[in-house]
């Protein structure tokens, strides 16, 4: 497997020069969370769906395990060794962990359980002052944060976010779930004033989160134009420019980082251009790449297959600014989005329409129940409903030892054989 | 044992079938311990636990991916297969990642006997009733907030019935559930002594049983039943004294019982929701019954909640309210893949095990299938052999 692993893995070719200007964004901001913490000031771990705005306007230095083990899936020690993601998987398995749990889990436990923190990816993390998660979609982030916590002897809170079943992706929370949640903002100020020191200040939170209104404007923006033909900004670039919207919402650089994204979208529409030359049909990409082979998403480039949307990352409408009470708008805003499978299938139904998606890749990341439970009903009821083909991609998200090559070409080669007979089935019937 | 316990073990839809025959009452399936079933049975609703067949599936394949939780496909293979039929509705707690999704494809996939009532676009009378349970159960507002929760959802099921649940029949449907907890807790009691007065298995069933009927006849049933074990002095055949903790705990899964009693242990205590996690705690009847009915869920250790406090540590706390004085000799974790919390909980509870108490542990992680049991029988013999030196 090893030989055949190396050679077939390897990172996606981006069509925008912000896409590759991301990694020294990424460099830049490891490198000052560890001088943040030299500094002596904090530094908490969190998940991924916790608002960032909260950290910055705190005085802390997030970093994202998830995002972590992401990095650790195309990093090797050595030019020779195998990716950092499976050696730290295997530590988490030699101690206990499941090979069934959750990619992320086990990379960044196996990194804990090894025990030094620099002896990784970009010098690591810096070493937490607090963890913090939420109860939000996945059960395996509760469990782990809870767990890591343990291990690493560090405080932890969490923000329980109800689920929120609606008949589309956005709805309206109730008032007890916008008080519930509001507390739980609260409770987190308090407990981080306790573990740190450093006071609540509703002013600073407001200047976050204007910045983070901002960005969401310009993403949304962004998500607008990426619906023209040709499509200008594709998956592989959408995912390489996500960290900067999902990790650093609420700063001034992410703001600046999707203006200069935004003008150079709009200026490849305004010049017609697209991804590739010859763009023929756009895909979706359903799920959490498999971000040790993002070339995937430039496999079908050869016969005019793109992908234009991914429902992951992307941002949604947010609510007014409230500045008298930023917790309650923020409450609103998160418990706006509905997380339940049918909020979130009735969502992909509605933007492949709106993106002209003609098939949908799901991604079956075989240890992280949320993305693979709606799969197959997603490929049904895109079928049923919109008469959209579907394809699964099989795989870890970042442990690639689970990932068979030869059996997704295989795959994707027959999928787009019928996309692209279909289309010309359909040509002939209109031109006939 | 009473034969009316193996009866709704053995066969339950068939006993709940004739049950709502000869009562012409109403009955509810639903997820998980979470469920305030005193609401329903205050409405005068049998609640009965939804579990699996362990049989091959012939629907749910089609919906929901093979990864996922066996014991969750197998359920809603039943539900897709009519098993189910018999359901007047179905309670779905947001209990995990996996029975979360139930909600969608309970509503979306499995037949249901009545039309939706649908008013400005809500259904008033839904099939499915989802409950919202807080996943951080200690905090400042968790008890208000679950308590709308309780007031949405009994509001839904009196719209449904087209009655009102009066609080006073609240109170007592959970005096009602209290004495039941009581004599399972007398039952574990008796499992304390060596050897237990009755098998981890015996034990196992007749809690299972109290999952199908109504809690009154279970309570009664119970009491005689260990009223003439009591007089009687019987007792189960002696042996290596077993600790079981793990996922949801059905007629398949259970058959790990079975291999532990063959191996010659004896599943004294557990950490189960089809067990100790279930009645270890009793209601308080001194709150108003929907209070009651919160705090009692919010003071339950599931593997799928956590607390406020720093460092986590309610599931161990659990783990030894429910090992002490039961003389363990041994713990076996018999975990389903893609059961997360509890995969990703173990390496911590069973360094805890060894360290603290001193005591063994096996790990097992199951299928679901008689086949995936049988195959895990070898290490089961060989633990409790080392264990007997
Ligand atoms: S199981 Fe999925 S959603 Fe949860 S942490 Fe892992 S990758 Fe993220
Ligand atoms: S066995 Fe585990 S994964 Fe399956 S339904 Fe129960 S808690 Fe969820």
């Amino acid at each position: 497997m090893g030989e055949q692993q190396k050679a077939a893995t390897k990172g996606s070719r981006k069509t925008l020069e912000m896409a590759r200007n991301t990694w020294k964004f990424i460099r830049q901001d490891y490198g000052e969370g560890h001088e943040h913490k030299n500094a002596g000031k904090p530094v908490v771990w969190s998940c991924a769906l916790v608002e960032k705005e909260l950290y910055y306007s705190m005085g802390l230095f997030p970093y994202y395990p998830e995002q972590f083990a992401s990095l650790c899936a195309v990093r090797r020690k050595t030019k020779d060794s195998e990716k950092e993601a499976v050696r730290f998987a295997r530590y988490a398995e030699q101690a206990g962990y499941s090979t069934d749990l959750c990619g992320y889990e086990r990379v960044c436990t196996g990194y804990v359980v090894n025990g030094d923190l620099s002896d990784a990816p970009l010098g690591g993390m810096a070493p937490p002052d607090m963890l913090v998660t939420t109860s939000s979609v996945c059960d395996v982030r509760l469990k782990w944060f809870e767990d890591m916590a343990q291990r690493l002897q560090v405080p932890l809170f969490t923000l329980d976010r109800p689920e929120q079943v609606f008949e589309d992706i956005m709805g309206h929370p109730k008032p007890h779930e916008i008080l519930y949640y509001r507390s739980q903002l609260e409770d987190f100020l308090s407990f981080t004033t306790e573990v740190t020191g450093n006071k609540f200040d509703q002013d600073r939170l407001n200047e976050c989160m204007d910045w983070a209104y901002k960005t969401n404007e310009l993403r949304l923006e962004i998500l607008e134009l990426r619906k023209n033909v040709p499509s200008p900004m594709g998956s592989a670039d959408s995912f390489a420019t996500m960290y900067p919207g999902m990790y650093c919402s609420g700063t001034e650089r992410a703001y600046e980082f999707y203006k200069a994204l935004r003008d150079e979208v709009r200026a490849k529409v305004k010049a017609g251009k697209g991804q590739i030359p010859n763009e023929r049909f756009r895909l979706l990409w359903f799920g959490i790449p498999i971000w040790f082979n993002m070339s995937i998403f430039n496999y079908f480039e050869p016969v005019g297959g793109v992908f234009a949307y991914e429902p992951n990352y992307n941002p949604v409408p947010s609510p007014p600014r409230n500045t008298a009470d930023p917790l309650t708008e923020m409450a609103i805003r998160t418990l706006s989005i509905g997380t339940s499978m049918g909020s979130r299938i009735r969502a992909v139904l509605e933007q492949c329409t709106e993106y002209n998606i003609v098939g949908g890749v799901l991604a079956y990341l075989i240890t992280c129940r949320p993305y693979y439970l709606p799969v197959l009903e997603l490929a049904r009821v895109l079928k049923k409903e919109l008469g959209v083909p579907s394809v699964f991609i099989e795989s870890d998200l970042v442990d690639e030892r689970s990932y068979s090559e030869a059996q997704v070409r295989t795959r994707m080669d027959a999928f787009s054989e019928m996309i692209l007979k279909k289309m010309e089935t359909e040509a002939a019937c209109q031109t006939g | 044992m009473d034969k009316i316990f193996a009866k709704y073990a053995a066969d339950r839809h068939d006993a709940v079938r004739k049950w709502k025959q000869k009562t012409g009452k109403r009955v509810y399936g639903y997820f998980c311990c979470m469920t305030p079933e005193e609401i329903l049975y205050a409405a005068d609703i049998l609640p009965v636990r939804i579990t699996g067949t362990g049989e091959p599936l012939e629907h749910a394949d089609a919906y929901i991916q093979s990864n996922a939780c066996a014991f969750a496909r197998s359920c809603l293979d039943a539900g897709l297969r009519g098993l189910y039929d018999y359901l007047d509705g179905v309670v779905v707690p947001n209990s995990c990642d996996i029975i979360f999704s139930m909600e969608y494809f309970w509503r979306a996939l499995v037949p249901r006997p009545t039309k939706p009532a649908l008013i400005a676009g809500v259904d008033i009378k839904p099939y499915v009733h989802y409950i919202n349970y807080p996943e951080k159960i200690i905090g400042r507002e968790v008890l208000p907030y679950y308590l709308e929760i309780l007031k949405g959802f009994k509001q839904e099921l009196e719209r449904s019935l087209n009655r009102s649940i009066p609080d006073a029949d609240i109170e007592r449907a959970i005096s009602v559930y209290n004495e039941d907890k009581a004599q399972i807790r007398r039952m574990y009691e008796m499992r304390r002594s060596d050897p237990p007065a009755l098998s981890g298995h015996d034990a196992w069933q007749i809690v299972y049983a109290g999952l199908l009927m109504p809690k009154d006849e279970h309570a009664a049933l119970l009491k005689n039943y260990l009223d003439d074990l009591q007089s009687d002095g019987q007792t189960a055949p002696e042996g290596v004294r077993i600790y079981l903790s793990g996922s949801a705990m059905d007629l398949v899964n259970a058959g790990i019982y079975q291999i532990i009693e063959d191996s010659g242990g004896q599943v004294v205590s557990d950490d189960l929701c089809v067990g100790t996690r279930a009645f270890w705690y009793n209601l308080k009847q001194v709150v108003p019954p929907l209070e009651a009915i919160a705090r009692r869920s919010l003071g339950t250790a599931c593997p799928r909640s956590t607390v406020t406090t720093a460092i986590p540590e309610n599931r161990w706390t659990h783990i030894v309210n429910t090992t002490q004085n039961f003389n363990i000799d041994a713990a076996i974790f018999y975990v389903l893949k893609c059961c997360d919390a509890r995969l990703a909980e173990f390496p911590h509870l069973r360094n805890k095990f060894r360290e603290e108490l001193g005591i063994p542990v096996l790990f097992l992680e199951g299928d679901y299938t008689v086949e995936g049991l049988e195959q895990m029988r070898g290490r089961v013999e060989a633990f409790i052999e080392m264990i007997e030196g």
